[in-house]
C-alpha cells in the first residue's frame, strides 16, 4: 500500500524537523513547506491525504491557505483534512479556525509529538 | 275757663277725630281732655277709654319714662322750652319706643297741652342698627391691618384734604391723626407730586372707578425711603379712600430672595457648566426613568441634541449593547433605583447613536437620593475607544509574545522527547535522568508563559468569550485526573473522586475553561499535599440555582494570617514557598477569574497543616441541546498522555 502522504506547512525548521522524524518513523510520506504560498500550491496540486497547518507564515498566513483549500475547485482538495498546529492559542484564532473548515486545532506548547501522530493516525484511518 | 277750652274742643271733636297723628289734649296734671282716634293706632286703647284719666298713669309705661312724661307736661306748662322725647312702653306685649311733642295752646289766658305721639320703634331700631354698623365700620376702619386714609377733594380735585387717618396709617406713617385731619395731602406727604398719586386720586375722584396703585418709592425727611402700595375707592360720600401698605420689608424681602434665588440660580448654573463641560457623557434620570439632564458629551456621542433627550425615557435615547451577542443592556440603571448601590459597566459595552454605529463605552451609574430612597439616577459614560484599542494592541502584543515564547519551548520539548523516546540512539539511564529534568523544568516553563498569558487576557478583558455549551463536568474531571499522572506520580499522592459522584453530569459551561480550572485546582491541592496524601474532588446539590463542586487536600494549608490575600496574583503562602517550588501563583487568580465569569461563586476553607478546600460553583442555568462540535479541546495546562 503507497505510503501516506502528510504535507506540512511550517515556518520553524526545528519544529518542521520534528515533525518529520515523528510521522516518517510512523511511516508516513512527509512534504515540508516553509512558507504558505508554496504550501498550498502543493496542497492545491493535491499532494497530500492530509496537511498540518502552520498560522504564523511568511507569504501568506494558515487562515488564508485554509480558505484557499476550502473553496478551492476540485472537491478532493477540499475534502483533505487541515489539522491547525500552532501556537496562537487564543480563543479567536481557534474559533476561526474551526470555522474555515479545520478538522482539528492544536497548540504545539501544549502538544506531544505522540499525541501529534495518533490524530494524524486516527484522522487518516477514518479516511 | 278749661272747661270753656274743653267745650271749644269737643266743639272740635272733628278736628281732633282726624288729627293725622295721635294727639292727646292734656290739662297741667296729664288729664287727658280730649284725644284723637288716632290714638288707638299707637296705644291699642280707643280714645274715649283714655279721656279723663292721667295719661301716664298706665302699667305700660316704665317707671322711668312716667317720671320723663310728667316733667315733660310739668315743663311744657312752665313755660320751658323742651324738645320731643323718647319713651319707652309696652304696647301690645311689644317693647316700642314713643316719641312724643308737646306743645301749650294759650287761650284767652288759659292753656291746654297738646301732646303728639308717635311710634318710633322701628325707626330707633333702624338707628341703632345704623349707628351700630358706622361703629362696626369705625372699627374695621380703625384696625385694619393696612393703613387707611379718607381724602376730600377741594379746589376741585387740584388737591385732597385728608379726613380720616386709621391706626395703622398713623403707626406706617409715623405722625398723628390729629396733625393730619384737615391737612393737604400735599403738606402731610411733601414728597407724593413725584410719585404719581395725587393723579391716581383725582383719577378716581373723577371717575369713581377703583384704582390699585402700584408699589412704588417714596420718600420724604419722616419716612426716608418707602416703598408703598395703594388701592384707591370713591366712597358714595365723594370721599375718596386710599388703602394703603408700607411694603418696604416685603419687598426688600423679595429682593433677597430674588437675590438668593439668583445666587441659586448662579450655582446651579455654575454646575450645569461644570456638568455641561465634562467630557464624559453625563445623564441623571428621574424616577420614571426620564432623562431630566444630558450634557454636551452625551450628545455628541449619542447623535441625539440635547433638547431632544430630555423628558425622553433614557432608553429611547441611549441604547446601550453588549458587544458579544448585541443584546441590550438596560437593567443596570434598573438596578441602581432599586438597590440604591452604584454599578459599573462590564467591559463589552456598545453604544448605539443616532445613526446606529457603535461606540465601546464604560459606564458606571449611581443613584440620586431622595427622601423616599433613590429618586433618580446619574450614569456617566465614556468612549473607551482608545482604551480599547491600546487593549486590542496588548492583546496583539499578548498573542504574538504567546506564539514567540512558545515556539522555542515547544522546539526543545519536541527534540527531547525524541531523545527521550532513543530516536536518536539509546540513552545512558544518568543521561535520560537529565533530560527529564531538562524536559520538567521545560514544561513548567510552558504552563508558566500560558499561564501569564490567561492572566494578561483575562486583565485586558480579551475575548475570555465563553463558549458555554452543554458540557459534561465529570468527564473532564476524570481527563484533568487522567492529565495529571506524572503529577501525582511525582508528589506520591491519590487524587479520589467522591463517591456519590455521578457518572455523568451535564452543565453549561465553556469545557476548556472548566477544564483550566479543575487543572488549577487539582494540581495545586496534589502540590500542596503531605507525601501518600489524598486529594478529593467531589459536588454537591445544597445550592439552588448552581451545582458546587470542591477539591480538598489534606496538605499544608494556608496560614490564617494569608488566607485573605489567595486570589491575588504570584501569591503563595510563607509555609509553602520553600518547600514546593514548583508553581507560579497565578493559579488560584485564574480560577477565581474563570469561575466568576461562568456566573459561579468560588470560596475556600483552609487550615494549616490540615488541609485545604476549595469549591466553585457552575450555575445550572439552561442546557441547550446542541450537535456537539467536531472541535476537540486542548488540553488546558496539562499534558495529554
Amino acid at each position: 500500500m503507497a505510503k501516506k502522504k502528510v504535507l506540512v506547512i511550517e515556518d520553524d525548521r526545528i519544529m518542521l524537523e520534528a515533525i518529520r522524524i515523528e510521522l516518517e518513523d510512523a511511516g508516513y510520506d512527509v512534504i515540508l513547506y516553509e512558507d504558505g504560498k508554496n504550501g498550498l500550491k502543493a496542497a492545491l496540486e493535491g499532494a497530500a491525504d492530509l496537511i498540518i497547518l502552520d498560522l504564523v507564515l511568511p507569504q501568506l498566513h494558515g487562515f488564508d491557505v485554509l480558505a484557499a483549500l476550502k473553496s478551492a475547485k476540485e472537491v478532493k482538495v477540499r475534502k483533505i483534512p487541515v489539522i491547525i498546529l500552532t501556537n496562537l492559542t487564543q480563543e479567536a484564532d481557534r474559533e476561526k479556525g474551526m470555522k474555515l473548515g479545520a478538522i482539528d486545532y492544536c497548540v504545539k506548547a501544549t502538544m506531544d509529538l505522540q499525541g501529534l501522530k495518533n490524530k494524524v493516525k486516527d484522522i487518516l484511518s477514518k479516511k | 275757663m278749661a272747661k270753656c277750652l274743653v267745650e271749644k274742643l269737643q266743639d272740635c271733636k272733628s278736628f281732633c277725630k282726624n288729627f293725622p297723628d295721635p294727639l292727646l289734649v292734656l290739662d297741667k296734671n296729664g288729664t287727658v281732655l280730649n284725644a284723637c282716634e288716632m290714638v288707638k293706632n299707637v296705644f291699642g286703647i280707643p280714645a274715649e277709654q283714655m279721656i279723663g284719666k292721667i295719661f301716664y298713669k298706665h302699667s305700660m309705661y316704665s317707671k322711668s319714662s312716667v317720671l320723663a312724661l310728667k316733667k315733660l307736661v310739668k315743663d311744657s306748662y312752665d313755660g320751658k322750652k323742651v324738645k320731643p322725647i323718647d319713651v319707652e312702653a309696652k304696647i301690645g306685649g311689644k317693647d316700642a319706643i314713643i316719641q312724643c311733642y308737646s306743645s301749650l295752646v294759650l287761650d284767652n289766658g288759659e292753656s291746654v297741652l297738646f301732646m303728639i305721639f308717635r311710634d318710633v320703634t322701628q325707626m330707633r331700631q333702624f338707628d341703632q342698627t345704623l349707628m351700630e354698623s358706622e361703629q362696626r365700620y369705625r372699627e374695621l376702619f380703625e384696625n385694619m391691618q393696612s393703613g387707611a386714609a379718607v381724602y376730600e377733594a377741594v379746589e376741585k380735585g387740584k388737591n385732597f384734604i385728608l379726613t380720616d387717618f386709621n391706626k395703622a396709617a398713623q403707626q406706617s406713617d409715623k405722625i398723628r391723626r390729629q396733625d393730619v385731619i384737615g391737612q393737604p395731602i400735599t403738606k402731610v406727604f411733601p414728597g407724593i407730586e413725584k410719585t404719581g398719586f395725587l393723579k391716581a386720586l383725582r383719577r378716581v375722584w373723577k371717575t369713581g372707578r377703583a384704582e390699585h396703585f402700584p408699589p412704588t418709592i417714596y420718600e420724604d425727611r419722616r419716612l426716608g425711603k418707602v416703598w408703598w402700595e395703594d388701592y384707591i375707592y370713591k366712597l358714595p360720600t365723594g370721599e375718596v379712600v386710599a388703602a394703603f401698605a408700607n411694603i418696604t420689608d416685603r419687598i426688600k424681602a423679595s429682593e433677597d430672595l430674588k437675590k438668593s434665588s439668583e445666587d441659586i440660580k448662579g450655582e446651579r448654573d455654575k454646575i450645569r457648566k461644570i456638568v455641561q463641560s465634562i467630557a464624559d457623557g453625563v445623564f441623571v434620570v428621574d424616577k420614571d426613568y426620564k432623562i431630566i439632564l444630558f450634557n454636551e458629551a452625551a450628545a455628541l456621542m449619542s447623535g441625539y441634541a440635547v433638547e431632544e433627550a430630555i423628558n425622553k425615557p433614557y432608553n429611547e435615547v441611549l441604547e446601550f449593547v453588549h458587544e458579544n451577542n448585541d443584546r441590550k443592556v438596560v437593567a443596570f440603571v434598573k438596578e441602581v433605583m432599586e438597590t440604591g448601590r452604584s454599578l459599573s459597566s462590564v467591559n463589552h459595552t456598545l453604544l448605539v447613536d443616532k445613526n446606529g454605529d457603535q461606540i465601546p463605552v464604560a459606564y458606571s451609574a449611581a443613584p440620586v437620593s431622595g427622601s423616599n430612597g433613590p429618586s433618580g439616577a446619574v450614569v456617566i459614560f465614556r468612549n473607551v475607544t482608545k482604551e480599547r484599542e491600546v487593549d486590542k494592541m496588548k492583546t496583539e502584543f499578548v498573542s504574538i509574545a504567546s506564539h514567540q515564547l512558545h515556539t522555542p519551548l515547544t522546539g526543545v520539548k519536541w527534540f527531547l522527547q525524541l531523545l527521550l523516546r532513543g530516536k536518536a540512539g539509546e540513552i545512558p539511564e544518568n543521561q535520560r535522568k537529565y533530560l527529564e529534568q531538562v524536559y520538567a523544568s521545560n514544561e513548567r516553563m510552558i504552563i508558566l508563559v500560558e499561564d501569564l498569558l490567561s492572566v494578561s487576557r483575562i486583565e485586558s478583558g480579551d475575548r475570555f468569550t465563553f463558549e458555554k455549551k452543554p458540557t459534561d463536568i465529570i468527564k473532564i474531571i476524570d481527563e484533568v485526573i487522567e492529565g495529571s499522572v506524572d503529577l501525582i506520580k511525582e508528589f506520591n499522592v491519590t487524587v479520589v473522586k467522591q463517591e456519590e459522584m455521578p457518572k455523568q453530569l451535564i452543565l453549561s459551561a465553556d469545557p476548556d475553561k472548566i477544564r483550566q480550572v479543575f487543572y488549577n485546582l487539582i494540581s495545586n491541592a496534589v502540590k500542596y499535599s503531605k507525601p501518600r496524601g489524598k486529594v478529593e474532588v467531589g459536588y454537591n446539590t445544597d445550592k439552588k440555582n448552581a451545582i458546587t463542586f470542591y477539591v480538598k487536600d489534606y496538605g499544608y494549608g494556608i496560614p490564617k494570617r494569608q488566607q485573605h490575600r489567595i486570589s491575588e496574583k504570584f501569591f503563595r503562602a510563607d509555609n509553602v514557598v520553600a518547600k514546593i517550588t514548583v508553581g507560579t501563583g497565578l493559579g488560584l487568580y485564574i480560577v477565581k477569574s474563570l469561575v466568576e465569569a461562568h456566573g459561579g461563586e468560588f470560596w475556600f476553607v483552609s487550615t494549616e497543616n490540615i488541609g485545604t478546600t476549595v469549591s466553585f460553583t457552575i450555575p445550572r442555568g439552561i442546557v441547550k441541546k446542541r450537535k456537539r462540535s467536531k472541535q476537540t479541546s486542548r488540553s488546558a495546562n496539562g499534558k495529554k498522555k
